[in-house]
């Protein structure tokens, strides 16, 4: 994991109401590096993660939108965030008043700082 | 995870190739927008069982997926000849003839499949619709008579709108004329109502809903796992459209789009209203 990976992640993890931030890789769905509060399923998060922005990029490619970026799945519980380019993705999970601003803003600098 | 149960179906005719795993894991291939190997999948498996009803409904939900609805037709109707009272085929073929604005056959294909699974909540409601639109559109019918404004008692295209086209029209009046477009797809991916015809022409929204299929369910179950409660809004950042995804009743889902430089605020209003729209068209009140 790059240092620049592993301070864009603790950054995420120390916004409010962040418990958990990740990156994968979406052709194998596995996480490379995380940070996350005791008792969050990093590997189950991380395989959802990708295969939620997997279905999210065939619809879009489907409709002609292009390459998604962004995501954002609000649940009862929490929120879950993907941030996205080429094959690696940048997930958070969240308690649903987290502020999803910060947050989107933190996971594009995260993957701008690792071209 | 759909992963691993693809795995375990691939091992188990990799194992037994006359196993019938093949139904099973032609429909999930179909669900994760995987057409291809699913259609590959079905025809090998039917190559093994030509005389199986579920062998030929699984490839006829992928031709279905694939708008190919004549040929997805022929399947259902081939496996209604092996097992006249199939209801997957019934439920296929009424959903099919809906499509295409033939109320008559549709309201008699679910009304054969509620005689076989009299339980099923939702095929309950999909033919109390079709029933309600079906006598709506004779209404309609009765009425030009009445007025005498339909000539050589020939109606067909000029009754009003049809329930297709109703169900097509079902959000025009809350999109506007912006770039936007809603769509309400079933579990299986199958649009239902609304419309999205891309720059070209082209009405895009099978391909659309056969991408999504049973995105709803992978949601709900991942989401159990993760203790995170039910889902109640995906919002996707696109290049050139913004998106939004919510859950409604039986599994379905409601999809909006608006031009990327759509403030994301009033894509999640849209998003809301649709949800409403479509609540309600499901229980026939709109």
């Amino acid at each position: 994991m790059t240092t620049h990976a592993k301070t864009a992640l603790g950054e995420l993890a120390r916004v409010r109401g962040v418990r958990a931030a990740l990156m994968a890789s979406e052709s194998d769905g596995l996480a490379a590096a995380s940070v996350a509060a005791v008792g969050v399923a990093e590997d189950a998060l991380a395989a959802f993660a990708m295969a939620l922005l997997r279905r999210a990029r065939m619809a879009n490619a489907a409709a002609g939108y292009g390459d998604t970026q962004f995501l954002a799945l609000d649940a009862s519980r929490g929120r879950l965030y993907v941030a996205a380019r080429g094959d690696l993705g940048v997930v958070v999970l969240g308690e649903p008043d987290a502020n999803t601003g910060l947050i989107r803003v933190l996971m594009q600098r995260a993957l701008g700082g690792l071209e | 995870m759909t992963a691993n149960r693809v795995r375990r179906w691939s091992e188990e005719l990799a194992r037994d190739p006359n196993s019938f795993a093949f139904v099973k894991l032609a429909d999930e291939l179909r669900r994760r927008g995987e057409l291809g190997e699913a259609r590959a999948v079905a025809v090998r498996g039917l190559e093994r069982h030509p005389y199986h009803a579920d062998a030929h409904d699984a490839l006829a939900r992928v031709l279905a997926d694939e708008g190919q609805t004549e040929a997805a037709r022929d399947e259902w109707d081939m496996a209604l000849r092996i097992d006249a009272g199939h209801l997957p085929s019934l439920k296929g073929l009424g959903f099919l003839a809906y499509r295409i604005g033939d109320l008559a056959s549709a309201e008699r294909y679910l009304r054969q499949a509620r005689a076989r699974d009299p339980g099923d909540e939702g095929l309950l409601r999909a033919h109390e619709r079709v029933n309600g639109e079906l006598h709506a559109q004779r209404r309609e019918v009765k009425s030009i008579d009445g007025n005498g404004s339909a000539t050589n008692g020939n109606h067909a295209g000029h009754t009003g709108p049809t329930g297709a086209a109703r169900a097509r029209e079902l959000f025009a009046a809350m999109l506007g004329d912006g770039d936007r477009t809603a769509l309400l797809l079933d579990h299986d991916g199958l649009v239902l109502a609304g419309t999205y015809v891309d720059e070209r022409g082209r009405e895009r929204g099978d391909e659309i809903g056969a991408e999504l299929s049973g995105v709803s369910e992978e949601a709900t179950r991942a989401l159990l796992h993760l203790e995170l409660g039910s889902w109640s809004a995906i919002l996707v950042e696109a290049q050139h459209a913004t998106v939004g995804l919510a859950p409604a009743s039986d599994g379905a889902i409601v999809l909006v789009a608006a031009a990327r430089d759509t403030h994301v605020g009033f894509v999640r209003r849209l998003l809301s209203q649709a949800r409403d729209r479509a609540e309600l068209w499901l229980r026939g009140e709109a």
